[in-house]
């Protein structure tokens, strides 16, 4: 029973051995006009992408797997473990890199010892009978000049050949079954449990991959004799194919030259801004009482993976008929399976967090934003300084996790109010002598502490805080004080302090909707948008977010959001709508 | 249209191209043969530093010069045009200046397309990656904004405040320190760049990399360095120029494709990528189509 016809672009194909992908390593992989680079992270993970880097188009192949993810060897552009998204441009250290710029992924899975992609959509598994529960060991891969039809034709009528030069010499081999792309022969009369598949991997039109899989409890006790045996009939097999006149040979270059076709990246119109209206549903897979007021949460994909995330990203998480509330994620560059936050329970505010605490329940439905990330963190400083308050700790850990798997030298100080309230303890005394826990001080011990911390800082390092707003304004008056230069000191606020003055009345110009509408005094730019019926998404509506920034082609903005970096406020080429005012009689938006 | 046939459609025909060192061919020897635009020539060192450059499969008949090619010595390199009506050869200024010492560093034979040679030699950003510890080290990966001017007259491309962390800028430096570089495109496929000078404060270094585009997807990289330093050897300079392109080489023969992409939207350009920008679309306005892949705006 043949399926000569089989059409490998619907199938499962299988690209690798379970063990070429070896720690740290990436594999080159091969499918028709499609180069792969394979490499399995720390997590156990198998990614299989196009080999092309989105910037200069640099194979993949030669970057380095760092365990969580991906470097390009050309300019360092991180690629992030299952998701395939730059996380990380070092050109540019101090910006985040859009979620959008992601590489191109295909699905991947194991079976039979071997890495399997497909170019389809979700074909069915491939299941041999005789591989299924028992032990499979992978037979050396044997690439073959021929195509996989002819492959597939020859092992046919040339498996029982294998005998001649049987392991024993009461062996027999039949071919028992075979598929599109795959040929199942056995068995061994002294090991009647053996059996024995191989499966053809095309690679070009004329050139494919035998992989054969081995199985058999009591064979595979002792496989070596087998996998000798195999591995000399194959390559007397390949000989065998390729003096048969079944071979073309190509030009070598054109072989060596087709990572693929070039599919155009999703470049946003501007890549370090993330679209903010994407939303998402995920599932709560774990809630735990971390401290006293605070309950993690892991968020998990209810289909397909979790979008990318930088360290200092947040997530926005919408409740029906609630306002959006902010959370930042914990998750390190290791972990990309699931989302890690914490919630301190507010009194004051939306009832999110009221919500979160009292009513959700592991395995609810939630709808999160797409992460978004003002809270970017450089990789350049030799000396990083980290400093949380209270639940700020959350952003401040993810960064903790990043430096640390970079091996960038850092400091994290974390002020707490008792022990008890101390969320994600055990994952910050992981930092050992680079975490310092500050438990029950004043808020003039507190100062006193931060002056000593940055009294120690040099003229190189950067400092990133987060807390209560207080807590930051102290910061910035103790480092201004101490003459550490603004573009040094970081702060993520929570909340906006600053006291919004909708004092000037103005005009805004809509440039794609084709409008002119008056902003009057006491009314916010975003109000009168929605009085007119223009869709601009909104969260905190005070400044905090940055879901309401839109694009200013022309006017002078007056900044009055905590959302928007001292850079991008100086460019003056966005404004987040819900505060901030203009001090040109028009602002041009580009909406 | 084959590569030969765009060579022979585009402005790449009329542009001078090097072919080798003039000291690395014998007067009065043997021609040699090279390829330039798909096509092979052969190259002769007359007496009096003349050369000859013709077509290897032009039958030679009794007049021998009318059937050579346009050719001429320059900054210590055989230059041919293989078309009628070759443009104007750009100068270096600084080459000419007596106190100066200029030497050839050597020709790298790249698997790659001539501006994706220019490109990384114009891109600062790969230096701690694939420069490390020489031109650029981790954690200092910045590339902090410069500024691009592309001109009519001279028609070309400078890029200015290039500023980058090197961990050893100069002989006898101790620790790092930014370097300023000026780099100058005067011509698609040759470029210049202009460091500080080590030995002379109020005078720059000059490095250039020409680009003998054998094929469209294969090239001859010439470099040369016209510097004020009395006291390092000819061999020392050319074994650091020859550590710096070995490094090089392996990841310009990784790219694929290997023609440069001018539309805009196949590769994610950054703000360090400004020059990167500017030279796709001056190669793309210039009528270049040897070793790109023109864009959807080009076509
Ligand atoms: S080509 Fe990969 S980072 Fe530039
Ligand atoms: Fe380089």
């Amino acid at each position: 029973m043949l399926y000569l016809n089989g059409d490998a672009s619907k199938e499962w194909i299988p690209v690798a051995s379970g063990t070429d992908l070896v720690p740290r390593h990436v594999f080159h992989g091969r499918l028709p006009g499609q180069e792969l680079a394979i490499w399995r992270a720390d997590d156990g993970f198998v990614n299989i992408w196009q080999n092309r880097c989105l910037h200069r188009g640099v194979r993949l192949t030669i970057g380095t797997n760092d365990g969580a993810q991906l470097r390009c060897q050309y300019h360092g552009w991180c690629y992030a473990n299952r998701t395939g998204s730059c996380t990380y441009i070092p050109a540019h250290p101090g910006d985040s890199p859009a979620p959008t710029l992601t590489n191109r992924t295909f699905p991947s899975i194991e079976k039979y010892g071997l890495v399997w992609t497909t170019l389809a959509d979700q074909p069915p598994v491939p299941a041999i009978e005789a591989l299924e529960n028992h032990v499979t060991v992978p037979l050396r891969a044997v690439s073959v000049n021929a195509s996989m039809q002819t492959v597939c034709n020859q092992l046919q009528h040339r498996a029982k050949r294998f005998d001649e030069f049987g392991p024993a010499n009461d062996s027999q081999i039949e071919v028992m079954s075979s598929g599109p792309m795959h040929v199942e022969v056995r068995q061994f009369a002294d090991l009647p449990d053996a059996s024995l598949t191989f499966f053809i991997q095309p690679v070009d039109e004329d050139r494919s991959v035998i992989r054969g899989v081995l199985s058999g409890d009591q064979a595979l006790a002792e496989p070596l004799p087998l996998l000798r045996f195999f591995s000399s009939a194959l390559n007397e097999m390949r000989d065998h194919i390729e003096s048969d006149g079944l071979t073309v040979f190509r030009d070598t270059e054109k072989i060596s030259d087709c990572p693929g076709k070039i599919t155009k990246p999703v470049k946003p119109s501007n890549y370090l801004r993330a679209p903010s209206t994407q939303m998402l549903k995920v599932r709560v897979s774990k809630k735990r009482q971390e401290a006293y007021g605070v309950v993690a949460l892991e968020l998990s994909p209810i289909k397909g993976m979790l979008p990318g995330a930088q360290p200092g990203a947040h997530i926005d998480i919408c409740l029906p008929g609630k306002h959006a509330a902010q959370y930042s994620l914990v998750n390190g560059p290791a972990e990309t399976g699931r989302y890690l936050i914490g919630v301190k329970r507010e009194e004051a505010g939306g009832g999110v967090s009221r919500h979160i605490h009292d009513e959700l329940q592991q395995g609810d439905e939630v709808e999160i934003s797409f992460p978004k990330n003002r809270f970017p963190l450089r990789r350049d400083a030799v000396n990083t300084v980290l400093i949380a308050g209270g639940i700020g700790i959350t952003p401040i850990l993810s960064m903790a996790k990043t430096l640390s798997h970079v091996n960038l030298d850092f400091v994290l100080h974390y002020f707490v109010r008792s022990e008890g309230h101390t969320a994600f303890a055990s994952e910050v005394s992981a930092f050992e002598q680079n975490a310092n826990l500050h438990v029950g001080l004043s808020v003039g011990h507190t100062q006193d502490q931060v002056s000593e911390i940055l009294e120690k800082c040099d003229p190189t390092t950067q400092i990133y805080v987060c807390g209560p707003p207080p807590m930051l304004d102290m910061v910035q008056c103790v480092s201004k004080e101490q003459g550490i230069s603004e573009k040094m000191v970081h702060t993520e606020y929570f909340e906006n302090p600053n006291t919004i003055d909708l004092g000037i009345a103005f005009r805004v110009v809509l440039s794609r909707s084709n409008k002119v509408l008056a902003i009057p005094q006491g009314k916010t730019i975003l109000q009168v948008l929605q009085e007119n019926d223009i869709d601009v998404p909104s969260s905190c509506e005070q400044g905090a977010c940055g879901t309401c920034v839109v694009k200013v082609l022309l006017g002078n903005p007056v900044h009055q959001d905590v959302c928007l970096t001292e850079i991008e406020k100086q460019q003056g080429n966005w404004i987040a709508t819900c505060v901030s005012r203009s001090s040109s009689d028009e602002l041009i938006l580009d909406i | 249209m084959n590569s030969l046939e765009i060579a022979k459609s585009c402005s790449t025909y009329s542009c001078w191209h090097p072919l080798f060192a003039l000291e690395d061919l014998e007067e009065g020897g043997v021609p040699v043969y090279t390829q330039l635009l798909d096509q092979a020539v052969l190259c002769e060192r007359l007496s009096e530093g003349k050369v000859s450059v013709r077509l290897a499969d032009q039958q030679r008949g009794p007049d021998r010069q009318a059937e050579d090619l346009h050719s001429q010595v320059q900054f210590g390199f055989v230059w041919a045009c293989i078309g009628p009506n070759p443009q104007l050869l750009f100068d270096i200024p600084e080459y000419h200046e007596p106190d100066r010492r200029n030497v050839c560093t050597g020709v790298f034979g790249v698997e790659v397309s001539a501006p994706r040679a220019i490109e990384n030699f114009l891109d600062m950003g790969h230096f701690p990656f694939v420069h490390t510890g020489l031109l650029g080290i981790e954690p200092h990966t910045e590339v902090v904004d410069y500024q691009v001017t592309v001109s009519d007259e001279p028609n070309e491309i400078v890029a200015t405040e290039c500023l980058f962390f090197q961990p050893q800028a100069a002989v006898g430096s101790v620790g790092g320190v930014v370097t300023e570089y000026v780099y100058r495109v005067p011509h698609p496929f040759c470029a210049i760049l202009y460091k500080s000078c080590p030995f002379d404060e109020s005078r720059r270094d000059v490095i250039t990399i020409f680009v003998q585009p054998e094929s469209e997807e294969r090239i001859r990289a010439h470099t040369m360095m016209s510097i004020v330093d009395p006291e390092s050897s000819d061999t020392s300079i050319r074994l650091f120029q020859q550590m710096i392109f070995g490094q090089d080489k392996p990841i310009l023969e990784n790219q694929f494709p290997k023609k440069l992409p001018l539309d805009p939207l196949d590769e994610i350009s950054i703000r360090a990528d400004r020059v990167a920008v500017a030279y796709r679309k001056w190669l793309a306005s210039g009528g270049v189509r040897y070793g790109v892949i023109p864009g959807a705006q080009a076509t």
